[in-house]
């Protein structure tokens, strides 16, 4: 599954907003996503994707301002090969 | 209010209980599985495809081998649903046994379980008052409902106190204790509670109101008087595999969840579980497993240490460098007649009585257990306080890939050994580690038996814990991130505390003889000391091999008493180790 509509996915689940909504430049404010709403989307993120994501990835989330930030982040964290099953 | 009251007046209310896990059995057996147990599995590391059910049986399995609880009357303080008790009686031969809850409806399916001899109460522990003792006591996540968040660590540590000091009255001599703990871990305290978040928030308001995890230092200051570790296990990572069991339970079957519980309570425990897991992946929150044994009589303190005493206070120093000669300067000769080839003076680690291994080959073992451990990827660079003759860098660098290392010891004797025969590509210092600067950060840092060195004999146990905060701080700062430590001491585990060690008795004055000016720490000193900077992987009690180690060592110097007296030995080392008795045990010198 592409990453982007994944996260799109998870967001639209956890944060239970219109997809929308959900654009690439929607801060994390606009869509309610305080530290633990970001645990939650990275933990559905995982299950859809079937696949861990590293920690790091949810200590950056606390920088991030938009959609796209986070979309950005895990495309850093997957594409650098540190991403194990 | 009386004491009783007041007890539990700080713990978790039977309200607050209730409001969470009355909530509907419908809905916990539908994520926690037919056996009911909410609480941290212990999970197959090596198999992906392993089950809740099963971890969670294999978690109970743990408790029952480790607690020995065949044939023994069990109590379970905060039995939940009656699934452990079940488990031991049925499945581990336990003889019978009680079970606390204060939730009713926990109660009322414990009861259905039918399980023979066994009964349930719905009554706090401040009230419990058994007829009979018992051999086995378990407190499995139940200590995080003693103490409300409303509580400052001090009065955390009073409440832990009052919960021991009950437990072990309940105990046959040598009962044991088994606990299951979730501790705060990387949070920033504010006395002692987490940084409120939001995830603290929920758990706060919405799961489990009035509850608190405690530090591992509270829980340790709370035990240590009634109790001596056995085992210590750090199941950290196990919680992650449980949380995330629990939310994909919940997950297959969505619409069943909401028509138990409400689609608000569904979103509540939907947060909860990636919370919780998440802040056991960050290793906020830690989950340790504790074996313990009753001791055969309390520990006494001269000044009980309370968390609000341990501010900034001057700490002093640790033996001088003339009282560290004056033990290891001796002679060279005669620590190699006894320590034999690996000159290392420290316990050997043995697998247990039937082990036949030699000293050398069990302190090789050790070497090589604390290497497999603590040495991070690259081994790279590497320090050892106090480190002897060299034995365990001369290891580190032949054995496990360890690039460079520095040595600190305060004996000229030892360091002149080991410039003899030099170990490839080591810095070996004269000198304290209080006064050390590294040029450059370490990947690793090992102390054996050089710990009961840091804080001089009269000290009391805040002064202690002032200089090994000291110590531990300063391994921070030497340590690139990610870098472990490695340690190992001598403890003072069944003596009294008390400032002035000497008259004590003729073995405790006599150690203090041999090692001018040094004291063993109590448990709750070392953990109080390393807590604010380091996290704990692995804590184990070794007495039977400290006291394997000094049998040898005597063996070895009667096998050479003629050279040992010959040589240039002062008489009083060389004639009181001669005809001293054997140590009985390693962590408790005095008798």
């Amino acid at each position: 599954m592409q990453l982007d509509t994944a996260l799109r996915q998870s967001i639209v689940r956890i944060c239970d907003v219109p997809a929308e909504q959900v654009s690439e430049d929607a801060t994390l404010d606009s869509l309610g996503i305080d530290s633990l709403t970001a645990a939650e989307i990275i933990t559905d993120l995982e299950i859809r994707l079937n696949r861990e994501l590293p920690m790091d990835v949810l200590r950056r989330l606390g920088q991030v301002r938009t959609v796209s930030q986070i979309a950005a982040e895990l495309r850093a964290t997957l594409g650098s090969g540190a991403v194990q099953l | 209010m009386n004491r009783a009251d007041r007890l539990k007046a700080a713990g978790t209310s039977p309200s607050a209980i209730e409001h969470h896990y009355d909530l509907s059995n419908d809905f916990f057996r539908l994520w926690l599985g037919a056996d009911l147990v909410y609480s941290c599995a212990l999970w197959d590391r090596a198999d992906p495809q392993d089950t809740l059910e099963r971890a969670q049986r294999r978690k109970l399995d743990l408790f029952a081998t480790r607690l020995g609880v065949s044939g023994g009357r069990v109590l379970d303080v905060g039995c939940g649903w009656g699934g452990l008790l079940d488990r031991f009686v049925r499945g581990h031969g336990a003889a019978g046994g009680v079970g606390l809850t204060l939730s009713s409806a926990q109660a009322r399916v414990a009861v259905s379980r039918e399980v023979p001899r066994v009964s349930y109460q719905v009554q706090s522990w401040v009230d419990h008052e058994p007829a009979e003792t018992y051999d086995a006591i378990t407190a499995i996540e139940s200590t995080e409902h003693f103490a409300s968040d409303t509580l400052t660590a001090d009065e955390k540590v009073e409440v832990y106190r009052a919960f021991f000091d009950r437990a072990a009255s309940w105990l046959r001599p040598g009962g044991r204790l088994g606990l299951q703990l979730i501790c705060l871990d990387n949070v920033g305290h504010e006395g002692s509670r987490p940084g409120r978040g939001p995830f603290t928030e929920l758990i706060r308001t919405d799961i489990f109101p009035d509850s608190m995890s405690a530090s591992l230092s509270e829980l340790v200051l709370g035990w240590e008087t009634h109790f001596e570790l056995d085992e210590f296990f750090d199941h950290t990572d196990h919680y992650r595999r449980t949380f995330r069991a629990w939310a994909l339970a919940c997950r297959a079957q969505e619409a069943v969840v909401r028509s138990l519980v409400g689609p608000e309570q569904a979103r509540i425990f939907a947060r909860y579980f990636a919370g919780g897991e998440a802040v056991f992946r960050l290793r906020e929150q830690a989950l340790y497993r504790v074996m313990l044994t009753r001791r055969p009589n309390p520990k006494t303190w001269t000044v009980p240490l309370r968390p609000s005493d341990l501010g900034a206070r001057p700490a002093g120093t640790g033996a001088s460098a003339s009282a560290i000669r004056s033990h290891y300067d001796v002679s060279n000769d005669f620590y190699a007649l006894w320590l034999g080839p690996t000159m290392m003076y420290s316990a050997g680690m043995w697998s247990g009585r039937d082990d036949t291994s030699d000293l050398d080959q069990a302190l090789k073992r050790k070497i090589d257990f604390f290497a497999q451990r603590v040495l991070v990827e690259g081994s790279g660079f590497v320090m050892d306080v106090g480190c002897g003759w060299g034995g365990n860098l001369r290891r580190l660098v032949d054995q496990h890939g360890v690039d460079r290392t520095v040595g600190l010891t305060l004996s000229p004797a030892q360091r002149d050994f080991i410039a003899r025969d030099p170990v490839p590509r080591a810095d070996v210092r004269l000198e304290s580690w209080s006064e050390h600067s590294p040029a450059e950060p370490y990947n690793a840092i090992f102390s054996y038996g050089a710990f009961e060195h840091f804080a001089r004999d009269g000290t009391t146990g805040i002064e202690r814990v002032a200089l090994y905060r000291r110590f531990f701080a300063r391994g921070f700062d030497w340590l690139a991130p990610g870098g472990r430590i490695g340690l190992e001491t001598i403890a003072n585990d069944g003596a009294p505390d008390t400032s002035a060690p000497r008259g004590r008795g003729p073995l405790g004055d006599f150690v203090l003889d041999l090692f001018p000016e040094s004291l063993a720490p109590h448990l709750c000193e070392v953990v109080l000391g390393f807590e604010p900077y380091f996290e704990v992987e692995v804590l184990r009690s070794d007495p039977a091999d400290f006291a394997r180690t000094f049998r040898a060592w005597l063996i070895a110097l009667r096998d050479h008493e003629r050279e040992a007296t010959a040589s240039s030995v002062r008489p009083r080392l060389g004639g009181s180790c001669a005809t001293s008795p054997p140590a009985k045990s390693s962590s408790a010198p005095e008798p």
